[in-house]
């Protein structure tokens, strides 16, 4: 553009100012704008190089503006202001020009002017744009209400833990704690995998193989098992759990597991808590309920046992027993029998029972 | 309490609060008060007595220098910035109540409001808290060479340079845009109210006459230019004769007003070389070509456009409706606010 001033400032000056000698132009209301500011241009006797060293524009600019070649030239807004100014040169009405059709209008019309939006490319990208950041923060007010929702859930199942775990300190100190099968482990090792689920919903142990003088002749044996036999076995109950497990592999694979299950009286644990001191064992020779309440005289143990089934409670301090068929019932503490006649009246046996034995 | 409920009652504004004139601009309803800053204070009963105000915008304009002893006209901006605080924020108060007329609850209003790019922190603070204090929910301030450029049209988003040379009354913006930011801006505080000043102490120098500012802005409106012209226009001036103490009247032509103006154009004309001089050539490039948008009131001083071309060498175009440009601009970045976050100015 420089280029195109120096070459034509010389030419410049050999005409004289336009504003001081154009007649008024006669506009011609058909003509398009270009033509207008063409004819103008050539009635004022001013050339291309004239105009554009006025203007300041380059000469292939003002080419531009008389033939509308409007993709020539910069943005519409600044078009506007040549033609404004262009006409103010010629002495032409600015209103009516701006007014006039151009041969590139169609396309004008269809481009639009101005946008204060970034190119689509650049709005792609995450980092820009108001509309991309209310989107991230949604993504993180849904990610937060997610992680929100999983830390309740997980609180409540904490508190109800705690709850529990309350509960037990409760009942901890005074001596007893019921907890099935929890802490002692299940001895169906020896059991196939299809069993295992039946094994958890009746809770039974194969006292058979529990019985640790029998061992594996005795558990070969379903006889072994039946409620006359299940009494000699009772003292250790637990610690034949234990045993069990450990002995079960090596003794008694070849019973079948169905057999074992169908023939053997069912045991009930009611295991103690590591700090449980004295262990309580009922087995049962017909139906029989029984309750076991506590120093504080909350209930701790309390159900009907059947034929056969073994039961156990461990328990710390002083407890009371309420045995309802106890013509049918065998009681030991810690291995020892405990009499149960002379706390019976008609079938029904109570007695208070602490580590030492029965309290009158 | 109800501040979301009056937020939701409220119209979305956007205001240049210029040293001259007020404009606002309400979301989806275009400009609707066109206002000078002037605010006229009545004091009752002495000095210490009570404040009141008299009247804001056009009304206080006309008693500018013909007020009473105890009404005082002032102007609360000076130089694009607020000048004194309370007077700002009562007639901001007003202005905003009158766009909100016949609302149960007191307006709460989002307003964008302008600042001069050399504008600082704590003048910037001071428009802010005066805006919140008038009653505002949440300002945004956005630099006026930005609302200028938006208002005039420019491809501001683009990677292309657009320069803009706003005039206004207290200051004069220059700025350089590219990609939605400001790559260079300056701004000097030589704008409209220092013609005024320059025509007032060339005729006090040369005609031994005073004049008011009223009939200076009066002069520099009717034969007010920039650049000799062929035509040279003549207008009857009436002013006291300092000599004498009396009214008098004499005739002054548009070349001396010229003169009178050298200086204030001078400065405008350096710190527009200045913003050229530091603007990346990539983007120098693109002003060469597509030239420099002049706005604001003072692009309406007759041939100002002729003298930066003259200077610079560059095509300088005036922009269609400069006065209301920084007002247009500001309205736009207001409706188009939730999508644009980069075009406002932080603190």
């Amino acid at each position: 553009m420089s280029d195109s001033e120096s070459s034509t400032a010389p030419l410049a000056e050999t005409h004289p100012p336009a504003e001081e000698e154009a007649p008024p132009a006669a506009v011609e209301p058909l003509l398009r704008r270009g033509q207008r500011l063409e004819q103008a241009r050539l009635q004022a006797g001013l050339t291309i190089a004239d105009v554009a060293s006025r203007l300041r524009l380059s000469q292939a600019q003002i080419e531009a503006l008389e033939q509308d070649d409007l993709a020539a030239l910069p943005p519409a807004t600044f078009v506007r202001g040549f033609v404004r100014n262009y006409a103010r040169l010629l002495k032409l009405p600015v209103e009516a020009l701006e007014q006039a059709p151009t041969a590139g209008a169609a396309a004008s019309a269809t481009q639009p002017a101005f946008t204060l939006q970034p190119p689509p490319s650049v709005d792609a990208l995450p980092l820009d744009g108001r509309a991309s950041a209310n989107r991230r923060w949604l993504g993180a007010a849904v990610v937060a209400l997610v992680i929100g929702a999983v830390i309740g859930v997980v609180r409540l199942e904490h508190l109800d833990g705690a709850r529990d775990l309350v509960a037990d300190q409760v009942k901890g100190p005074v001596g007893f704690v019921l907890d099935l099968f929890r802490s002692k482990p299940v001895p169906s090792v020896a059991m196939p995998a299809s069993t295992a689920p039946a094994a958890t919903a009746t809770p039974m142990t194969t006292s058979v193989a529990a019985d640790p003088g029998t061992g594996a002749p005795g558990a070969a044996d379903p006889g072994t098992g039946a409620p006359g036999t299940g009494a000699p076995a009772l003292p250790a109950a637990l610690a034949v759990a234990d045993a069990a497990s450990a002995a079960a592999p090596s003794a008694s694979p070849p019973v079948p597991a169905e057999t074992a299950l169908a023939n053997t009286p069912a045991s009930t644990t009611v295991a103690a808590s590591g700090e449980a001191g004295n262990v309580l064992d009922f087995s049962f020779e017909g139906d029989s309920w029984v309750e076991v309440r506590d120093s504080t005289n909350t209930v701790i143990y309390s159900r009907t046992s059947h034929a056969g089934d073994i039961q156990s409670v461990s328990f710390r301090g002083q407890i009371s027993v309420v045995i309802g068929n106890a013509r049918s019932t065998h009681l030991s503490l810690n291995g020892a029998d405990v009499m149960l006649a002379p706390h019976t009246k008609v079938t029904v046996a109570r007695l208070k029972l602490d580590a030492a034995g029965p309290r009158p | 309490m109800f501040g979301f409920l009056r937020g939701y009652f409220s119209n979305d504004l956007a205001i240049d609060l210029g040293t001259a004139n007020t404009l606002i601009y309400v979301r989806g309803k275009g400009i609707v008060l066109d206002e000078p800053s002037v605010v006229a204070i009545r004091q009752d009963g002495g000095p210490s007595g009570k404040k009141s105000i008299q009247a804001v915008g056009l009304a206080a304009k006309q008693m500018l220098g013909r007020t009473p002893g105890n009404i005082s006209a002032i102007r609360p901006m000076k130089d694009g910035v607020i000048a004194d605080f309370t007077i700002t924020e009562q007639m901001l108060k007003y202005f905003i109540k009158k766009i909100h007329d016949s609302r149960m609850l007191s307006p709460s209003p989002r307003i964008i409001i302008c600042v001069p790019c050399g504008s600082t922190q704590v003048e910037r603070r001071a428009i802010k808290e005066s805006a919140l204090g008038a009653g505002a929910r949440q300002v945004f301030l956005i630099e006026e060479p930005m609302a200028a450029a938006i208002g005039a049209e420019l491809p501001v988003a683009e990677p292309s340079g657009s320069m803009v040379v706003d005039v206004g009354g207290g200051t004069t913006e220059v700025g350089v845009i590219s990609l939605g930011g400001i790559v260079y801006a300056s701004s000097v505080r030589v704008g409209g109210d220092k013609f005024d000043e320059a025509v007032i102490n060339y005729i006090r120098r040369n005609y031994g006459m005073l004049i008011g500012e009223a009939t200076a802005e009066q002069i520099k409106k009717q034969i007010g230019s920039a650049f000799p012209g062929s035509e040279v226009r003549e207008m009857e001036v009436k002013g006291r004769n300092l000599a004498e103490g009396i009214p008098r009247t004499f005739t002054i032509s548009s070349n001396e007003i010229l003169e009178a103006l050298t200086d204030p154009l001078n400065s405008i004309v350096g710190a527009v070389k200045a913003a050229l001089e530091q603007t990346p050539p990539e983007l120098g490039a693109d002003i060469a070509e597509k030239g420099m948008v002049l706005t604001g009131g003072g692009a309406l001083l007759r041939d100002l456009d002729r003298l930066l071309m003259e200077e610079t060498g560059l095509p300088v175009i005036v922009a269609e409706d400069p006065l209301t440009c920084v007002v247009r601009g500001s309205g736009r970045a207001l409706e188009e606010m939730d999508r644009l976050g980069t075009v406002f100015s932080s603190d």
